[in-house]
């Protein structure tokens, strides 16, 4: 289950905003990925100020400097080469829907090995070997 | 000492069930992973409209725990299965509005950054 957290400015996105990157987000890790489109989840969370979040899918906090974060987990087995293509084509979506710079937009990605969550009652499978849907 | 975080859409899981839910969570640890270690859960709400799955305004619910290392895929299966069942005989929800994990206290998650 990929799961990418935005963290946003408060009052920054409005909801058709928040869906259309959800819905682009869904498409560049489906386009890379191959995954199903129903594995990937998004969430906003509004924040005051620069910080730092708990890593979703590793250990500790990962702190950022931009007004735009993107805090993002995926199943383990591919690549840190596909993650940042991943990562960078969230950070372009995410910029352009904005309409900020990409610059106010950084972002990481974890993983986790599959077998260690359970969706919809099944433990996840390992990246490429997801059921046709 | 376990961690469990679940990140809840808002008004998903009442307030009002969410301390049997914890019940729940200690009782699956304990039965799972052996009696005597420490269970803490937090919660976060997404707020309505802030939460997307496909795209699509989400109604799942992720429980993310933290394990001591060392457990085998066998007794981290039957967590999840443990804790899953309870939350969706608890909470009513649906088993694919569900998300449970357990990962080893020590995992770092080898991340990339932009």
């Amino acid at each position: 289950m990929p799961y990418y957290r935005c963290l946003i400015p408060k009052d920054s996105l409005d909801y058709d905003q928040r869906r259309r990157i959800a819905t682009a987000f869904t498409d560049v890790h489906c386009g890379i990925s191959a995954a199903p489109r129903n594995f990937v989840h998004v969430a906003f969370f509004e924040v005051d100020k620069f910080g730092a979040i708990a890593d979703s899918h590793g250990s500790g906090m990962l702190e950022f400097g931009t007004p735009y974060f993107i805090a993002g987990g995926n199943r383990a087995g591919r690549s840190p080469a596909v993650r940042k293509e991943i990562l960078n084509g969230l950070i372009n979506c995410l910029s352009e829907i904005a309409s900020v710079p990409k610059e106010d937009v950084s972002g990481h990605i974890s993983e986790l090995p599959a077998s260690w969550t359970m969706e919809a009652g099944e433990v996840l499978p390992e990246p490429g070997e997801e059921p046709d849907c | 000492m376990i961690e469990f975080q679940c990140t809840v859409p808002a008004g998903q899981i009442p307030p009002a069930i969410r301390g049997t839910l914890v019940q729940a969570i200690e009782q699956a640890c304990g039965e799972a992973l052996g009696p005597d270690l420490q269970v803490k859960v937090d919660w976060i709400d997404i707020p309505k409209g802030f939460g997307f799955r496909g795209g699509e305004p989400s109604k799942t619910s992720l429980v993310r725990g933290k394990i001591p290392d060392g457990y085998d895929s066998e007794v981290r299966n039957r967590l999840l299965r443990e804790v899953g069942d309870a939350w969706c005989r608890i909470s009513g929800g649906k088993e694919d509005e569900l998300i449970v994990s357990a990962r080893d206290r020590s995992w770092t998650g080898a991340g990339v950054a932009l």
